[in-house]
């Protein structure tokens, strides 16, 4: 594993909100790597800085008031030095996005321009970066449609979005991702803002893609019960820390960090009646940037002690997974 | 799209209709005509035979049927000074009036536009404020203020353009501008907040992420949007230039519509009156109708509604 080059290597990311004194940081130096051909699973509760470090790897942020304060982002384009995308001009990061990292977004119903045909705006990435005529990006696009399932793709690829539903909108949206094959795609959760089904239907989807192009995949989810289906490894993320991180399989069965235990524990299961409402951990999750030192989780950890004030140190278990614990350093 | 046109369409026979009635109630509320065509100490035969000839002693709904009748066939009564059918007097003039509005859509359209637009996407920055700044300036000036400004400047002062009457593009000048002043003004805060809005929308992002430039992410994806509420608020505009066509023309002696009216109101020429009234707001929902109509064009939803 180490001595494979990584796809996507994150360093140590610091992102802010604001200027001086004033700054909260919003991501408080986030690391992993993303593998050629792997998924890689960024999960944790909402307002965690999972779609900041989506954004902060686009170089989408939206700044101000969001920056990006230190750290590295390191990706490898196959031809020497990996690039750092943290501190890459304008120009390379606008050839990169769409051709060579593409990314999926959460609302599927407002991430399609109303006035634009379907198929113009999958057509839209080939022309700009494959340099395809409009006819050839419009015969292109109908067989991308094809390819993620819109079934009748000519028509399809000619309708307006408001003609299509939630998950053929999302389906439209993997289509412009997947036009320039991507070395990496990133889909912060993709699968939210779908009922049920569709979600299952989108996330076959996915692992069918992940298969088929061989690329690397970011996946970002709130939800545990997903992980285990689509990724190899998994980053838990509390309040813009990694707490834990590991081979997913590893994670799932021996989930060394308290929040990742709560996490587990909280995945619906088959057995359990529908209407259950899940109460993953207790308490809220306190503003990001309002706790600065020692473990974040502490203040909704069973197991908090006084030493928890402290930075908690990373130690990697016998299972593979390293997580941020002074529990886990006393049990090993 | 034919569905939404029908409604508009029906919308505008409603707003047409309603004028009328407004006009023919204050025909019959604004006294006696009699009064005002024959001396004041005409005899009563004659006042009866008179109000018999115009039929005003017909009941009040039969009235009220011919005087639509009447307004059918493009016939709005005669002007009581020039003796000549009040509809001819305001089509003859509605040429110079139509140019006047036009050039200073034109003028509005051409700083509101660029300016909106660079004031939304460097929001919060010097250009914004300046922008801003020169629309509060722009709405706060009253247009009578503004047009004896330019005159006593350009006219007076440096002797640059002519201050009065039409017919050459010199004398269109002036006029065109001052009245372009406020509705630039309304024309650019509107273009800054649509495209703002637009701006924030989750597909702009997407366009990014495609990897488009700056320049293709807010010319083919932010402006095409914004123009839908862009075009509504323009069609307004351009009917509220008609209105404030009135005042510019008295201010620069524009042989216009709104010239007509001031006189006719000074005169008491009601047929006038009433015909300037009914062409002005048949103008102003034949441009509320186009504007539906381009609406429908530039938005997929309602054209394949
Ligand atoms: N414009 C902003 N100004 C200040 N803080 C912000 C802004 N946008 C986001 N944040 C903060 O950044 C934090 C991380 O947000 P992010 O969108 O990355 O969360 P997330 O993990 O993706 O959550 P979700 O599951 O809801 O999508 C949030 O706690 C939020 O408070
Ligand atoms: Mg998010």
């Amino acid at each position: 594993m180490a001595a494979e080059r990584a796809l996507l290597d994150v360093q140590d990311l610091r992102v802010s909100f604001g200027e001086g004194p004033r700054a909260r940081p919003a991501l408080d130096g986030v690391s992993f790597s993303v593998r050629p051909g792997k998924t890689l699973a960024i999960v944790g509760e909402s307002g965690c800085g999972k779609s900041l470090t989506a954004l902060s790897i686009m170089r989408l942020l939206p700044t101000p008031p969001a920056r990006i304060t230190g750290g590295r982002i390191l990706f490898d384009r196959g031809d020497g030095p990996a690039l750092d995308l943290a501190s890459a001009d304008r120009r390379t990061m606008r050839r990169l996005r769409g051709k060579d990292i593409a990314m999926i977004f959460q609302e599927p119903m407002t991430a399609l321009d109303p006035v634009y045909p379907i198929g113009d705006q999958i057509g839209e990435v080939l022309v700009e970066h494959e340099g395809l005529s409009r006819k050839d990006a419009l015969a292109r696009a109908v067989e991308l449609l094809r390819l993620v399932g819109v079934p009748s793709p000519e028509e399809r690829a000619r309708q307006y979005p408001h003609e299509f539903s939630g998950g053929m909108r999302q389906r439209a949206v993997i289509a412009i991702a997947l036009a320039c094959e991507p070395a990496l795609l990133i889909a912060d959760e993709p699968t939210t803002a779908l009922d049920v089904t569709v979600q299952a239907q989108v996330l076959r989807l996915m692992r069918d893609i992940q298969q088929r192009f061989a690329s690397s995949i970011l996946f970002i989810t709130h939800d545990m019960g997903v992980v285990g289906q689509m990724a190899d490894e998994v980053v838990v993320m509390y309040l813009g820390q990694v707490v834990e991180e590991g081979p997913v399989s590893a994670v799932l069965s021996r989930p060394a960090h308290p929040y990742s235990q709560g996490l587990i524990a909280s995945i619906p299961t088959l057995d359990m009646p529908r209407d259950r409402v899940l109460q993953p951990i207790s308490g809220m999750v306190p503003p990001i940037g309002s706790i600065t030192t020692g473990c974040r989780f502490r203040t909704r950890c069973p197991h908090a002690m006084e030493i928890c004030r402290r930075d908690p140190p990373k130690v990697t278990t016998p299972a593979g997974n390293s997580a941020s614990c002074w529990l886990v350093e006393e049990s090993t | 799209m034919f569905a939404f046109l029908a409604r508009r369409t029906l919308e505008f026979l409603v707003v047409i209709f309603g004028v009328l009635t407004i006009v023919f109630v204050l025909q019959r509320f604004s006294g006696d005509p009699t009064n005002l065509l024959l001396p004041v100490d005409a005899p009563q035969e004659v006042r009866t035979e008179l109000r018999h000839q115009l039929g005003l002693d017909r009941p009040l709904p039969e009235q009220y049927l011919r005087f639509i009748g009447r307004v059918a066939v493009g016939d709005l009564g005669d002007s009581y000074r020039f003796r000549q059918p009040a509809l001819g007097l305001v089509l003859e003039r509605l040429p110079a009036t139509l140019l006047l509005a036009s050039a200073s859509l034109l003028i509005s359209l051409v700083l509101a536009l660029p300016l909106g637009t660079l004031a939304a996407v460097y929001r919060n920055t010097w250009i914004d404020s300046l922008a801003t700044g020169i629309s509060l300036l722009g709405q706060a000036m009253p247009v009578y203020w503004l047009g004896l400004l330019g005159i006593l400047l350009f006219s007076v002062q440096w002797r640059l353009l002519p201050s009065m009457g039409g017919g050459s593009f010199a004398a269109l000048v002036l006029p065109a501008t001052t009245l372009a002043v406020y509705s630039a003004a309304r024309i650019m805060r509107l273009t800054r907040a649509a495209v703002l809005d637009v701006l924030h929308q989750d597909f702009i992002r997407l366009a990014r992420a495609k990897g488009l430039g700056e320049g293709k992410v807010l010319v083919k994806h932010a402006l095409r949007n914004a123009s839908i509420p862009i075009v509504t608020i323009i069609g307004l505009q351009f009917g509220g230039l008609l209105g404030g066509a009135v005042i510019t023309e008295t201010v620069f002696a524009w042989p216009g519509v709104g010239r007509l009216a001031v006189n006719a109101v000074q005169q008491r020429d009601f047929p006038v009156v009433q015909a300037v009234t009914v062409v002005i707001a048949l103008a102003f929902s034949l441009i509320n109708l186009a504007v539906d109509v381009l609406y429908a064009r530039l938005n997929p939803r309602i054209r394949l509604g």
